[in-house]
C-alpha cells in the first residue's frame, strides 16, 4: 500500500465520526427543507416552496431580521460589558486575577433552566431588580419593563453568555507579551495611547471571537425568548420550534432551521476573514 | 557624569537583589554592565528605564533627580532582548511609533523616520510585519524604534542573546559603529565576555548584585582586581599562594614573583592570576615545574593543559602559536613553564 493511500484511509477513519454526527444530520435538513407538508403528511417531492413563503411572508421574514437584529444588540452589549470586565482581570496581579476569571466563568457551569428561572425571578415585579430601583427611589412602583418582552430576552441572554465573551478576551489580552506594552511605554506613549495602539488592536481577534459566541448561541437559542420573552419577544427560533412542536410542518421547520445555520455561518466567516487581517 | 546611579539598592520582599551600588555614566560611552545571570545587571538597567522603582538611593540624570520619574517620561530608550516589536505594524510603523505617540510629526520627523532606517539598513523593508523578518533584522528594527526617539542614552538588554554566533559578531560591530555616528550613551547588558571585551568603552563587572571592578576592557582583562574578575573574564590561571613579601609569593607551585603587589598585605592569603598567553615554555627569572596532561591541536593554537609538578591540584593551561606545533611536547612529558612577572596579578583570596 502507498504512503498516499493510507493516508487517505486514516483520514477516512477519522472522518466518519464528524460526518456521521454532524455532516449527516445537517444534509437531512436541507433534503427535508425541499419537501413540503399536507396536513401534517411530508411529501417528498423537490420543492422550493418553502423558502419562497418565508422570504414571500414578512411575518416569518419580518421575525427573522428581528431575531438577527436582536443577536447583533446581545453580541455588542455583551461585548461592551465584556471587554471591561476581562480588562480588568487582566489587570490584576498573582492569583487573585485566575480567581477573578474562574468566578467571571463560574455561571457555565450551572445549569442553563436555573440561570433562566433565577433571571426570570430577578426580573420580574417583585424582583431584584424593581426591588433595587424602587429601594433607590428611581421607580415609584414596580415595573414590567423588564420581563416577558425583547428587552428582557436581551438582558437575559447577554447575562447569559456573558462569559463566553470575556473568556476568548481575557485570553488574547493575556498573549500579549508584556515586554510591548513596557516598550510602549518606553517609546513615551501613555496608558491611553498604549491601550488604544497596542491592547485593542492585539486582542481584537480574542474580542471577535467572543463576540462570535454571542451572536451565533443566541441566534440558536430558542429557549430564553420562551421563558422570558413573554408575547413581544417573539423570535424565528420560537417560530422554528412551533413548526417542529406545534403545526407539525417540518419541511417548513428545517427550511427556517437552514436559514439560520446559514446566517450563522455567514457570520462565522466574516468573523474568520476579519481575524486572518490581523496580524497577530 | 550624564547619568548617575547613587547608592541605589533594590529589594524583593527581604531578599536584596541590589545591594548599595554607584555608578557613573559619562555622555557617549558605550558601557557594558557584565555578569553571569542573577548578577542584578538586568535589574541595574530596568532601574535606569524606569521599569523597576529603587528601594533606596538616588538615580541621576545630569544632576536632575529621576529615580521616581516614570519610564514613558525617561529620556532614555530600550532595546528589549526579545525586540517587543508590535507584530500588528509594519517596519516603518514600529520604527515611528516613538513620534506617533509624542505627537511629534511633520516633515522633520518623517526625515528623521526615513534616515534611521537607512542608517541601520532597513530601508528595503519598511512595508514587512516583523513576522516576515529574520532575528538580526528584528533587532535592527527595535533599534531603530529606540533611536528614532533621540534618546539620551539607549539601555541594550541582552540584545544579541538570541542571535546566532556569525550573526551576533556582525551585530557587535554594527552596534559599535552606529554608535559611534549618532554619538549617543549606550548601557549594554551582557554575560558574554566577548561582546564586552569588543564593544565597550568601559566594562562594569557585576556578581550578586554588587560591582567587582569597573574599568576598560583592557584593564578589566590585564589587571582583575578581585577573585571573581580574575575568574570569570576569560581564561586564566589561578595559582594559590600567600603574599610572603613585596612580589614574592609561596605557592604549593613553588616560590613565584609578580611585579606589583601593592593591592595586598604580606601573609595574606591571594591567588596569582597568569593569563595563558603570558606563560610561556623555557626557563626564565621565575620557573615552574609541570606535567602536560593534554595537547590540543587548535589550528592556530595549540592548547597545552598541565598542572604543576609540585602540586597536581594547580591547573595551567597555556598557548601555543601555530608555528611551534612541531615542538609541541606531548602528554606526560615534565616542562620548564616561566613568565614576566609584570605580566602577572594578585588577588587576594
Amino acid at each position: 500500500m502507498t504512503e498516499m493511500r493510507r493516508r487517505w484511509l486514516i483520514f477516512l477513519g477519522i472522518a466518519v465520526v464528524p460526518a456521521l454526527l454532524i455532516v449527516a444530520p445537517i444534509a437531512s435538513f436541507l433534503l427535508l427543507s425541499l419537501f413540503r407538508a399536507e396536513k401534517n403528511v411530508i411529501i417528498r417531492e423537490i420543492t422550493f416552496g418553502n423558502y419562497s413563503s418565508f422570504f414571500g411572508n414578512w411575518t416569518y421574514f419580518g421575525t427573522f431580521l428581528g431575531t438577527v437584529l436582536l443577536c447583533l444588540e446581545v453580541m455588542g452589549v455583551a461585548v461592551l460589558i465584556g471587554y471591561p470586565v476581562a480588562w480588568f482581570i487582566w489587570q490584576q496581579k498573582g492569583s487573585r486575577r485566575y480567581l477573578l476569571l474562574l468566578l467571571a466563568v463560574m455561571p457555565l457551569f450551572m445549569s442553563y433552566i436555573v440561570k433562566l428561572y433565577t433571571l426570570r425571578s430577578m426580573l420580574g415585579l417583585n424582583g431584584l431588580v424593581n426591588q433595587a430601583l424602587l429601594g433607590l427611589g428611581i421607580l415609584e412602583k414596580p415595573s414590567q419593563a423588564f420581563l416577558f418582552n425583547q428587552r428582557a430576552v436581551l438582558i437575559t441572554m447577554v447575562v447569559i453568555y456573558l462569559p463566553f465573551v470575556v473568556l476568548p478576551i481575557f485570553l488574547a489580552l493575556e498573549r500579549i507579551p508584556r515586554s510591548l506594552l513596557q516598550a510602549s511605554l518606553d517609546l513615551g506613549a501613555g496608558s491611553w495611547d498604549t491601550f488604544r495602539r497596542i491592547v485593542l488592536p492585539l486582542s481584537l481577534p480574542g474580542t471577535i471571537a467572543g463576540a462570535l459566541f454571542a451572536f451565533v448561541l443566541a441566534l440558536g437559542d430558542f429557549v430564553t425568548p420562551q421563558m422570558v420573552g413573554g408575547t413581544t419577544g417573539f423570535t424565528i427560533g420560537r417560530v422554528i420550534y412551533s413548526q417542529f412542536g406545534l403545526a407539525y410542518n417540518w419541511p417548513f421547520g428545517a427550511a427556517m432551521a437552514t436559514i439560520l445555520f446559514i446566517t450563522a455561518l455567514i457570520g462565522i466567516l466574516l468573523a474568520g476573514y476579519s481575524i486572518s487581517r490581523q496580524r497577530v | 557624569m550624564g547619568l548617575e546611579l547613587r547608592d541605589v539598592t533594590k529589594r524583593y520582599g527581604p531578599v536584596e537583589v541590589l545591594h548599595p551600588l554607584s555608578l557613573g555614566v559619562a555622555n557617549g560611552e558605550f558601557l557594558t554592565l557584565l555578569g553571569p545571570s542573577g548578577s542584578g545587571k538586568t535589574t541595574v538597567l530596568r532601574l535606569m528605564g524606569g521599569f523597576t522603582e529603587a528601594s533606596g538611593g538616588q538615580i541621576l540624570f545630569e544632576g536632575q533627580d529621576i529615580t521616581r520619574l516614570a519610564a514613558n517620561r525617561r529620556p532614555f530608550n530600550t532595546v528589549f532582548q526579545d525586540y517587543a516589536l508590535f507584530p500588528h505594524m509594519t517596519v516603518l510603523e514600529n520604527a515611528g511609533y516613538g513620534p506617533l505617540v509624542q505627537r511629534r510629526n511633520g516633515p522633520k520627523t518623517a526625515k528623521l523616520i526615513d534616515d534611521t532606517l537607512d542608517i541601520v539598513g532597513l530601508s528595503s523593508l519598511r512595508d514587512r510585519y516583523p513576522a516576515q523578518l529574520s532575528g538580526g533584522q528584528k533587532q535592527r528594527v527595535a533599534l531603530a524604534r529606540a533611536i528614532v526617539c533621540e534618546p539620551k542614552v539607549i539601555l541594550l538588554d541582552e540584545p544579541l542573546a538570541a542571535l546566532d554566533a556569525t550573526l551576533r559578531r556582525q551585530m557587535q560591530l554594527f552596534l559599535k559603529q552606529i554608535q559611534r555616528r549618532i554619538e549617543t550613551t549606550f548601557v549594554f547588558v551582557t554575560h558574554d565576555q566577548d561582546e564586552a571585551i569588543t564593544m565597550s568603552d568601559r566594562i562594569v563587572v557585576m556578581s550578586q548584585g554588587r560591582i567587582e571592578q569597573v574599568g576598560s576592557p583592557k584593564d578589566i582583562y590585564f589587571k582583575p582586581r578581585t577573585r571573581f574578575v580574575a575568574g570569570f573574564f576569560g581564561d586564566n590561571n589561578l595559582i594559590p599562594g600567600v603574599l610572603a613579601g613585596p612580589g614574592k609569593l609561596q605557592t604549593t607551585a613553588g616560590e613565584l614573583l609578580c611585579a606589583d603587589t601593592s593591592e595586598v598585605r604580606t601573609g595574606q592569603d591571594v591567588l596569582l592570576c597568569i593569563r595563558p598567553e603570558s606563560l610561556k615554555l623555557g626557563q626564565g627569572p621565575v620557573t615552574i615545574r609541570a606535567e602536560v596532561e593534554e595537547a590540543i591541536f587548535g589550528g592556530a593554537m595549540t592548547k597545552l593543559i598541565l598542572h604543576a609538578a609540585a602540586d597536581r591540584s594547580v591547573k595551567l593551561d597555556l598557548r601555543l602559536a601555530g608555528g611551534q606545533r612541531a615542538e609541541a611536547p606531548i602528554p606526560g612529558d615534565l616542562v620548564s613553564l616561566t613568565y614576566d612577572p609584570a605580566d602577572a596579578v594578585v588577588v587576594s583570596r
